[in-house]
């Protein structure tokens, strides 16, 4: 996975700032997002990955900047909305619907009639091998399983930008690449995939670009392996 | 003069529901629940001052420690055997737990006590104060209030134990990983609750008439002025506390005493749907 | 809280009241969901198991059956009966109204009492007043309520928790307050006597109109529940930021699910005011109305459809015992009991009649 497609950005974040009470969370954040390709942000702790993912999707408000996604504004969207227009996320730690089954997870997300909704949810189900828990609840399953789930309800809502946040934290290596499957399976279909997560090696791997946030602001932007030679990004992380 | 005077009135009131909407708050802010039994401590409080002074002739002064004391332990022990066991559960079963309290207490006065209104005739009649004519139980009862509410709040900044019950209220989480046992911070906050609850009833039932549903007007109004002070502040709710007392006092003065009821519950609904985090900001 | 008033509605005759849900519990149904919930592969064919449509089945042979028993009821029982039966309905109304906000979204609403009391008296007034006839009456009374969940629903609904229950416990405090001071319409605290129904068949049409209100309410329940639309209700209460992040509008949803409650409480009203003949402020907005409701659902299984259904009829016989056993200590017990519900029973009777395997566990209950 190392060809760059260069078209029109799908995602533009111009100018973004976020202050909680005194915590300056984001600084002016400028940056584009390329269709059909993985942008991963990385950077330390407290960096303001979060911030950004949860600005992007509307959960948070900016303080002030721009936020276009196809061209059209979504800084001052509800959540819903976003979503409805083709941004779809990932939690940090899973957020499945706990009293509800697998089956009902997806369906009710879902788009368009109960039945395509219904048929849809079957089918994810069987491309993660899922199908037999299908009526369990999502709180009794395993983390594992709970991520690979909360994967496919992503699909239900058929987002053409996926915002990952952590997926592969506190998963065991295979479970790992069941998950790499899907996002592998989602670029071949044309999405485009933000994710962050502090598996440095699986993040130098798969993404095409490279995005470090440090105290809240970008300073690098670019290949992995022009990130990974960046001297700034050396001191973000090993610097003090 | 008038109008001061129904102003001054309306403060010296405000000081006792400052301390009991205090209770409600420390209790809110520990265990995040709303305990709906509050107001029938205080009713018990009350009737106890009454029931002390009535049977024994207990000087009222003197029964509204001991009523405080008996509260406290009520309290404790409410707080073993019931409120604890639905600490961090779905917010229905705190509610419907004290709601299911509050009406076995009532239930409770109203046969031992019957529905009719009590009184304690102390310190009847009025002073003479910088040419405003004051009554001189409003003027008592604001006076223990501000030095009981005055304690609390030396107890909650200074003390060891009221650090941790500040620490509890602002990060539960983090204050058990800091060692503070938050059990027994939770239990000692239910216990301080239904103590301040109980020394605001006996000085209600030294100013108005007490009856088994009284505990029901005064919750709203504490509510009222938990949303106007802003959860988890002391002073913002003392001066919330205050504020409610005047406004109420005014809308009796001015209108009826019918509207004056419903100031408090039209205070609270206003500030939540125009600033849904209360109006000094709710950490939430 | 006000506990006065607590008897009036539950207290009962000697009479047993139907068992609407009886004949479901009863139903044998073989092919229970296995109760391990791991390395059972079932065979991925069908998406619904058998029993799920015989259940179906089984609801709709039931609610026949019990609705054809209640109609005729009348023609063999007495009034006491009759009118003890009316209570279980009403109870039913409630919960089941009070179960499709609350139960299923988990935004606690405190108030239930407050539509009761304002489709009361607006029912009662309309009737006084002699506006319209009496049936309209109910439906404007319904009408009404529903337009002011709408109003009311729209600012309150954001907020979180307890803020949500308190606003709307301040809020029926309010309109108390309201109906209590405008004495040129409402007459006050002095209350309003309706024309007493002295014909039998006049007087049963209260008991058919709330018969009529508790099949919707109970068909309703069922329609939502077995919805997507209900789903969407559960996963506002399960996670509301992860459901609106997946592209759920819940706003939209909380306040059809406030509207679509708030319809039931406000036709009750005003049912049980031309039924009773007499109706104040202190009755019918008291926060008990509210607090029957809730204990109610979480007595049958707060969330589900049956739940409330069985909460009603069980909560009203025991109601029923109490009271004739010390009228005195009725409050004391009802409070009791309430605490003992939410310690000991937090699923239900639902939950525990599921872990006995005499209900198959399915969301469709």
């Amino acid at each position: 996975m190392s060809s760059t497609v260069s078209s029109a950005p799908i995602l533009v974040i111009a100018n973004v700032s976020k202050r909680f009470g005194g915590l300056q969370a984001l600084t002016d954040v400028s940056l584009t997002i390329k269709p059909g390709q993985i942008t991963g942000v990385i950077g330390p702790n407290g960096s303001g990955k979060s911030t950004l993912f949860n600005t992007v999707t509307g959960i948070v408000q900016t303080d002030s900047g721009h936020i276009r996604f196809r061209d059209v504004e979504i800084s001052h969207a509800a959540p819903d909305h976003i979503n409805r227009l083709g941004i779809g996320r990932t939690f940090q730690l899973t957020r499945l619907f706990g009293q509800m089954t697998a089956f009902e997870n997806l369906v009710v997300v879902g788009r368009g009639s109960r039945a395509e909704a219904r048929e849809r949810a079957e089918q994810l189900l069987d491309l993660v091998s899922l199908r037999h828990l299908q009526d369990e609840y999502a709180a009794n399953l395993s983390y594992g399983q709970q991520k690979l789930v909360e994967f496919i309800r992503l699909m239900m809502t058929d987002p053409s930008l996926v915002m990952l946040d952590e997926p592969f934290a506190g998963v065991n290596p295979t479970m790992e690449r069941r998950l790499l499957e899907q996002i592998e399976r989602w670029l071949e279909n044309g999405m485009t995939v933000v994710v962050t997560d502090h598996e440095m090696k699986i993040m130098m791997d798969i993404c095409h670009e490279l995005v470090v946030l440090d105290y809240g602001e970008v300073i690098a932007h670019g290949e992995p392996s022009a990130v990974r030679a960046d001297p700034r990004v050396m001191e973000a992380y090993f610097g003090r | 003069m008038d109008l001061l005077q129904v102003v001054v009135s309306g403060l010296l009131l405000g000081g006792v529901y400052a301390l009991f909407a205090a209770g409600l708050n420390m209790i809110f802010g520990v265990m995040r629940l709303i305990n709906l039994a509050h107001g029938e401590l205080m009713m018990i409080g009350a009737y106890l001052t009454f029931a002390l002074y009535a049977a024994w002739n207990v000087n009222p002064l003197l029964a509204t420690p001991i009523a405080a004391v008996l509260l406290f332990g009520l309290g404790l022990l409410l707080q073993q055997f019931l409120v604890e066991r639905v600490v961090g559960q779905p917010l229905l079963s705190s509610l419907l737990l004290t709601f299911g309290l509050s009406t076995l207490l009532q239930g409770i006065a109203l046969n031992r006590f019957t529905a009719n209104f009590r009184s304690i005739p102390y310190l009847s009649g009025s002073v003479d104060l910088f040419g405003l004519n004051i009554s001189r139980s409003r003027l008592v009862a604001f006076a223990i209030a501000l030095l009981v509410s005055g304690a609390t709040y030396a107890f909650l900044r200074v003390s060891r134990f009221g650090k941790a019950i500040r620490a509890t209220s602002q990060q539960a989480d983090v204050a058990q990983v800091c060692g503070i046992n938050v059990q027994q911070v939770r239990l000692i906050t239910f216990g301080l609750g239904a103590g301040l609850a109980s020394i605001a009833g006996s000085l209600v039932a030294m100013i108005f008439s007490i009856y088994p549903e009284m505990g029901t007007m005064f919750i709203g109004k504490a509510f009222a002025i938990i949303v106007l002070g802003g959860l988890g502040s002391f002073v913002g709710a003392f001066a919330g506390a205050l504020g409610l007392g005047v406004a109420e006092t005014l809308a009796a003065y001015w209108i009826d005493t019918q509207i004056a009821q419903g100031v408090s519950y039209a205070v609270l609904v206003t500030v939540l749907v125009l600033r849904p985090s209360g109006l000094f900001g709710i950490r939430e | 809280m006000s506990g006065s008033n607590a008897g009036d509605v539950f207290r009962l005759s000697s009479t047993p009241a139907p068992m609407p849900q009886g004949g479901v519990i009863e139903t044998p149904l073989p092919e229970r969901e296995s109760d391990a919930p791991f390395g059972t592969p079932q065979q991925a064919s069908k998406p619904l198991p058998a029993w799920e449509h015989r259940l179906g089945w089984a609801y709709t042979v039931v609610l026949a059956v019990v609705t054809i028993g209640l109609i005729i009821l009348p023609s063999r029982a007495n009034d006491y009966s009759v009118s003890l039966t009316l209570t279980v309905l009403l109870t039913i109304c409630m919960a089941s109204s009070w179960n499709l906000i609350s139960g299923f979204t988990g935004y606690v609403s405190f108030g239930h009492a407050g539509f009761f009391g304002i489709g009361a008296y607006t029912g009662a007034l309309l009737i006084y007043y002699d506006v319209v006839h009496w049936a309209l009456a109910m439906l404007l009374a319904g009408l009404m309520t529903t337009a002011i969940a709408l109003v009311i629903g729209y600012p309150t609904l954001r907020l979180r928790g307890p803020y949500f229950a308190i606003t709307m416990l301040g809020l029926t405090e309010l309109a108390r307050i309201i109906v209590t001071s405008w004495e040129s319409l409402t007459f006050g605290g002095r209350g309003v006597y309706l024309p007493i129904l002295y014909e039998r068949s006049e007087w049963l049409t209260n008991y058919y109109a709330m018969l009529i209100l508790t099949v919707t309410v109970v068909l309703l329940s069922y329609a939502v529940g077995t919805s997507r639309f209900g789903l969407r209700l559960f996963s506002i209460r399960d996670d509301e930021g992860a459901a609106q992040a997946m592209g759920i509008d819940t706003t939209r949803h909380k306040l059809a699910a406030f509207a679509l409650s708030s319809f039931f409480p406000g036709v009750a009203g005003a049912i049980y005011a031309r039924h009773t003949g007499y109706i104040d402020p202190l009755a019918f907005f008291a926060v008990i109305w509210s607090i029957r409701a809730i204990a109610t659902s979480i007595l049958g299984g707060q969330g589900t459809i049956l739940g409330p259904i069985i909460g009603a009829v069980v909560l009203t016989l025991v109601s029923e015992q109490v009271w004739a056993l010390d009228p005195n200590a009725y409050q004391m017990i009802f409070g009791g009991l309430i605490v003992l519900v939410v310690l000991f029973m937090p699923g239900g009777l639902i939950a525990l009649l599921q872990r006995l395997a005499w209900l198959p566990r399915s969301r469709r209950l």
